[in-house]
């Protein structure tokens, strides 16, 4: 049985259910015989919920928009206009820091980005994708192999074909659509393991990638 | 941030809301941003974005236990601000002795 105590400091983790099975099913019953700590955790709700409609409803600074753009272009994918040439590091390194500052995590004894700190950046701005090109570094490999290789699942690509996708640095797999400019990533087996270099759009929410062009690397 | 972490967290669940929806964003907003970062982040991430603890910690490179303590004490803190806001926008009301 769990006492006021211990149910106020598991409050939060209860409300954000983080707490285990049984740990939860003792919070519930002490909820229920006591009132003080159920009007507690009821606060805690509350404000839980300000903070949501807060952020959702807040008209946030006019810069706020472009600095997390600036901070969710990881090092794979860069607007357009910081695009120097294939290989420059340049604006990486310039997105990095507006990642890093936008986080305000410190970094003095870590990379200048860490990818999975963008990634997380990356969903906090799924809302705010607005699909505007990009430029995109991955590798080709067949999405159906992939998936076998990881997860088990079968594959029938020694019947119809490999399935050509992008691998992200941080392990996403981007679908291609199929158009007359990216049949080539899908069908053609010879480029599976080729690194790639691709203008085009993304879609976040499912994670398909719409080719207007492509460089091929190493 | 050693210094922040050392920061004692008061026990606060007690803020009120006797205001309207647009006064108390406006007001959390305030609060919001009196958070230091870390504390702020760990909030939005967890109330805002619904991230677990353990995606948190991966994004802002810190334990778990760490992720806890700054939901914990962020929210504890946005609750006294809260009411410290409330408090500072009332009428100041002086007692006075009564004559006998």
């Amino acid at each position: 049985m769990m006492n006021c105590k211990q149910f106020r400091e598991s409050l939060d983790c209860y409300l954000d259910g983080e707490l285990s099975a049984a740990a939860c099913a003792a919070a519930d019953a002490h909820r229920k015989e006591c009132p003080q700590c159920d009007r507690a955790l009821a606060h805690v709700q509350e404000l839980k919920t300000a903070v949501r409609r807060t952020v959702t409803v807040a008209s946030p600074p006019s810069d706020l928009d472009a600095r997390i753009r600036a901070a969710v272009a990881t090092p794979w994918t860069r607007p357009l206009d910081t695009i120097r040439s294939f290989g420059t590091r340049r604006s990486v390194l310039a997105l990095a820091a507006a990642a890093v500052f936008v986080l305000a995590v410190t970094v003095s004894t870590r990379p200048p980005i860490d990818i999975s700190a963008a990634n997380a950046m990356d969903r906090l701005a799924v809302r705010l994708d607005d699909t505007s090109p990009v430029v995109l570094e991955g590798t080709i490999l067949c999405r159906d192999c992939e998936l076998e290789h990881r997860y088990g699942v079968k594959a029938s690509c020694k019947i119809i074909g490999h399935h050509g996708a992008i691998a992200t640095a941080d392990g996403r797999i981007w679908n291609i659509v199929e158009q007359g400019s990216s049949a080539a990533l899908i069908h053609d087996e010879h480029l599976l393991g080729r690194k790639v270099v691709v203008r085009g759009r993304l879609f976040r929410g499912s994670r398909v990638l719409v080719i207007e062009s492509y460089q091929l690397g190493s | 941030m050693a210094e922040i972490e050392e920061m004692p967290a008061e026990p606060w669940y007690d803020w009120e809301r006797q205001r309207t929806d647009s006064d108390l964003s406006a007001d959390m907003q305030w609060a919001l941003d009196q958070l230091p970062d870390a504390y702020r982040w760990a909030v939005l991430l967890a109330d805002v974005e619904e991230f677990t603890y353990q995606e948190i910690a991966v994004t802002m490179a810190c334990p778990v236990g760490t992720v806890m303590s700054r939901i914990s004490r962020g929210r504890r803190m946005l609750g006294r601000l809260l009411n410290e806001r409330r408090r500072a926008d009332r009428p100041v009301i002086r007692i006075v002795a009564r004559e006998r």
